[in-house]
């Protein structure tokens, strides 16, 4: 044979190829993510397979996504699947991975489209109808969204299909059911760190909701074994920690995660820490960081809207940028969690015929989340009608007295109230006007006739 | 209070700094999994092959058997405590048996589940002893002290199915071992929790008299020997390391017959799989076992086809009426099992199927090959091959019909294009004697010597692949080479990568002793 030319020649053209699209090197050893886009750059580089190797080197970067919760890496994500439909605009690859990004990115109506185009490309692909159910239950379309998740389960019965079952039997008020399947989905995810901790993350979470703070504490551990310094398990047991009066462990558990991860939530969680814990000059601090972070976001756009607008409902700040934020999530998504937070929004604003409109949408589910019926019961005392404010704020405390470090004792309090026969005044409203209970069918009742478990 | 004040303000310092370059930093919505990794259903190789241990190889032929392998969890660095690597109790793993040759291979069908007790939650390591425990020695009752986990499993022999709309009917369904629950093998932590390793793995060697098979379920060491980040890297083969032959190597990673002749050297590739463990299910059965007719294997009987299969369970998503808590519900799926992954001949997965249709195919019967016929015909690896050897060499021209006749097809079969059933099998003749061990070559069939002559019979070694498949016989160079055609097997192409440093093991389950995880190393090309 004779001399032939060489495959692979290294050089300019192909280090503009990777240009934008590669995240800064971690000082930590390599995550299976990290080395996902490693070998995903590699192909690139080497200038065989693309388009396919951009679609990789996409879903790589979506994947470090999750270790790092850093936006930027949906950035590169969206573009290196730009560089792939450059090359062939009808990459079906690039389809349903640029549903994964626009989920990322809070467009979940793009995603949902992207996820319809490939599910009409390819409708025995189960990772459509993961992408579709996910966009769908962002948007508020639960029955939508529980049959992908059906379909989805028949297609690839796996972590993928296992955790969003758990989320339809939750939002459905079958906390043990959803407990059951992630208890399966862990025990099936072993070899897969971030997988596995997110998993037992979200276990943790259904614990806590149902008020079970032992067991939330263990889960939340395995998640950490699993995966070290996970942001979203040591807020888990931050939280737990603060459940429990540990103040201090709470306070080291928020400072790695915020460390990690400075999401807007997480440092107003440490702040309620602080302020429980009698220190307000602290908690101020904190909150005072979360407004800096709120400003930097209303700059430069951020998918943090509903738990800015919870904080600031939550702590009395910026009331009317917490109703622009809570109306703005809402028009985006339509989902439970938008609609309490807009209640919430309404109600601290003084607007509480149409908060109770909200939280009435909020618990449409008769989802067992001691958050929505702590709205729903302050919102109904404020609309004079106690005997139902009571019962939403027994609800949640029962559910989980422990909810919110700050929060809770409000529900305590307002609800020994409202048993009191006390009439309401709430911190920051007009005056009370009486008016006839019961226009509404009461949310309450259907949901307690069987949700606990 | 004063100092953890002052370090509040530098990290609120510190992530104001962060917030300015990176502006709402972090994820808000319920992000579920999505592209995960399921090593518990991760089929990694199939093995079939007459059995070559002293015992079945002084057998008369009628008298013969033979073992059926599936490995999963691939890729298990020995170290990784503290729980170590198991079969998953909610994976229905299969070994399927076509003994007609009609493609469906519901014929005979091997079922495995496994079951986990935890003995003692509270211990610090799933596996303890040579410490506050005695070394672990036994699988069970005295000496098993150390285990605080056991894996058992049951085996389930289905025969004579028919595939009718609602799924398989079978006529027979036998539980093995008297139905006993039989135990697993951990995995191999180490020299001081488990002194006498392969003591162990004889207690998990079980034989079943009345049915003469044999099984073992638990860890043994990775023999697939392969330079996968560069078969990967789009068959970009290894050649830096080869010796240059002017003119001829780089780019293409041609050998010399001496070279490919050897079979105990790696002589250029990285052997990606070096010092990795695999678990291991084996099962060795008689031939009249297998056979349609329960005689032994003769030219009309045979040969069978074998494929492997993992599922997962259904779970119900809905809950009924909301807010009511149905558990009754939440398994009611639990008889519903789908596929999600399949193997049998090696790489097809990896390096015939398009990404794209991967998950599809994995979730497909082996008998529905019809509708992956292009990505035969069409090999993409052959034009990678290509395009790395350039004009000079010939890679033959799609449609390949020879690829789809070696992977989907019977010998025997009608051999017109359009003709079926075309079923991804691997194809044993099990009326070819087992090779005794010290002259199994890593090629087979396609063995030769250092001149580059087939080594002739009976010193030749019929019994590897493409006839079934051996845990030793080297698939990467042969794959490579069918997929390039006749220049490449003239040219001996391969990844550099022939052998597994712990040889050939004579005995079931025919795979070697795990490398235990305090002295496990991974062996580059020339290290010893």
């Amino acid at each position: 044979m004779p001399t032939l030319v060489p495959a692979c020649r290294p050089g300019r053209a192909l280090a503009l190829a990777l240009a934008g699209l590669l995240p800064v090197p971690a000082l930590a050893a390599p995550s299976p993510a990290d080395r996902a886009i490693a070998a995903a750059a590699r192909r690139v580089q080497n200038g065989r397979a693309l388009p396919d190797a951009y679609v990789e080197l996409a879903a790589a970067l979506m994947k470090k996504s999750r270790e790092s919760a850093d936006p930027a890496d949906y950035r590169r994500a969206a573009a290196a699947l730009d560089r792939a439909v450059a090359l062939d605009p009808q990459h079906y690859g690039a389809l349903r991975v640029r549903a994964w990004v626009l989920l990322g990115q809070h467009d979940f109506r793009g995603a949902r489209a992207a996820a319809e185009q490939a599910l009409a490309r390819e409708p025995r692909d189960w990772w459509n109808y993961a992408t579709l159910a996910d966009a769908l239950s962002e948007l508020g379309e639960y029955d939508r969204a529980t049959t992908a998740v059906e379909r989805l389960m028949e297609l690839r019965p796996g972590i993928a299909a296992y955790t969003r079952a758990a989320f339809v039997r939750a939002l459905t008020g079958d906390r043990a059911g959803a407990i059951a399947i992630l208890e399966r989905a862990a025990a099936g995810s072993t070899g897969d760190a971030e997988g596995l901790a997110w998993t037992l993350v979200h276990l943790g979470h259904e614990r806590f909701a149902g008020g079970e703070l032992g067991a939330a504490a263990l889960v939340y551990a395995r998640a950490l074994a699993a995966l070290p310094e996970y942001h979203l398990a040591l807020g888990g047991l931050a939280r737990v920690r603060a459940a429990e009066g540990r103040f201090g462990e709470a306070i080291a558990l928020y400072r790695r995660a915020v460390a990690l991860v400075p999401a807007p939530d997480l440092v107003a969680a440490l702040g309620d820490v602080h302020a429980a814990a009698g220190d307000a000059d602290e908690a101020e601090e904190q909150y005072a960081l979360v407004e800096q972070m709120g400003r930097l976001a209303a700059a430069a756009g951020s998918t943090h809207g509903r738990q800015l607008a919870l904080f600031y409902a939550d702590h009395d700040r910026q009331l009317p940028e917490a109703l622009r934020l809570a109306r703005q999530e809402a028009a985006m998504r339509g989902d439970i969690y938008s609609d309490d937070a807009l209640a919430w929004a309404l109600y601290r604003n003084g607007r509480f015929a149409e908060a109770a409109r909200a939280a009435h949408r909020a618990l449409r589910l008769g989802t067992p989340d001691a958050a929505l019926h702590y709205h729903a019961g302050m919102i109904a005392a404020a609309l004079g009608r106690p005997r139902r404010g009571a019962a939403h704020l027994r609800r949640a405390l029962a559910l989980n007295s422990h909810f919110d470090l700050l929060q809770a004792p409000t529900a305590r309090d307002t609800l020994a109230a409202l048993e009191a026969g006390l009439v309401l005044r709430t911190g920051n409203t007009a005056p009370h006007r009486p008016r006839p209970a019961a226009d509404l069918p009461e949310p309450a009742a259907r949901v307690a006739s069987g949700g606990t478990s | 209070m004063q100092t953890s004040r002052w370090t509040a303000s530098l990290v609120a310092v510190a992530l104001a700094s962060a917030l300015a370059s990176a502006p709402g930093r972090a994820a808000s919505h319920r992000e579920a999994p999505l592209m995960t990794l399921d090593p518990g259903a991760d089929i990694t190789d199939v093995y079939a092959f007459v059995s070559y241990d002293q015992a079945n190889l002084d057998r008369a032929p009628a008298d013969r058997k033979v073992t059926l392998i599936m490995n999963v969890v691939p890729g298990q660095e020995p170290g990784s405590g503290p729980n170590y690597f198991a079969f998953d109790d909610n994976v229905l793993y299969e070994i399927k048996v076509d003994n007609d040759r009609d493609g469906t291979s519901s014929d005979v069908i091997y079922q495995f589940r496994f079951q986990t007790e935890v003995t003692n939650p509270d211990q610090f390591l799933a596996t303890l002893g040579g410490g506050p425990l005695p070394p672990v020695s036994r699988l069970e009752g005295d000496g098993s002290e150390g285990l605080s986990r056991k894996q058992r499993f049951t085996v389930t022999e289905i025969r004579d199915c028919k595939f009718r709309n609602k799924g398989p009917k079978c006529r027979s369904r036998t539980p093995l071992f008297g139905g006993r629950i039989l135990p697993t093998v951990p995995s191999n932590i180490g020299p001081r929790t488990m002194p006498g390793y392969e003591s162990l793995v004889a207690q998990g060697i079980h034989v079943d008299d009345e049915t003469g098979i044999r099984v073992f379920a638990g860890q043994r060491a990775e023999t697939f020997a392969i330079d996968l980040g560069a078969v990967f890297d789009t068959v970009f083969l290894r050649v830096e390391n080869a010796t240059p032959i002017p003119m001829l190597r780089p780019p293409l990673p041609i050998q010399t017959a001496a070279e490919d002749a050897n079979d105990f050297a790696n002589p250029f590739g990285v052997n990606n799989f070096s010092g990795f463990n695999v678990n291991t299910i084996a099962i060795e059965v008689p031939i009249t076992r297998l056979t349609m007719d329960g005689q032994p294997a003769n030219a009309t009987n045979g040969t069978i086809g074998v494929w492997t299969a993992t599922s997962r369970q259904m779970v119900t998503v809905r809950s009924g009426i909301p807010g009511k808590v149905d558990r009754d519900r939440l398994l009611e799926g639990a008889k519903s099992f789908r596929q999600v992954s399949r193997m049998a001949n090696p790489l097809v997965n990896e390096l015939i199927i398009p990404i794209g249709l991967k998950d599809l195919w994995n979730a497909t019967d082996a008998n529905a090959e019809t509708q992956f016929l292009d990505a035969y015909r069409n090999l993409a690896i052959a034009g990678a091959l290509q395009a790395i050897a350039g004009p000079a060499v010939t890679v033959p021209d799609p449609p390949r019909e020879d690829v789809v006749r070696l992977l989907l097809k019977y010998d025997d079969q009608d051999p017109s294009p359009d003709v079926g059933p075309f079923s991804e099998l691997l194809r044993l003749d099990m009326t070819v004697p087992p090779t005794s061990p010290n002259l199994i070559a890593r090629l087979g069939p396609f063995a030769h010597d250092a001149d580059g002559d087939p080594t002739p019979t009976p010193a030749g070694d019929p019994a590897g692949f493409p006839n079934g498949r051996r845990p030793n016989d080297d698939v990467t160079d042969l794959v490579v080479r069918v997929a390039g055609g006749p220049d490449f097997f003239a040219n001996f192409v391969g990844d550099g990568v022939g052998v597994q440093e712990q040889g050939i093991t004579p005995d079931f389950p025919f795979l070697p002793t795990p490398h235990d995880g305090r002295n496990r190393r991974h062996r580059d090309p020339g290290e010893e």
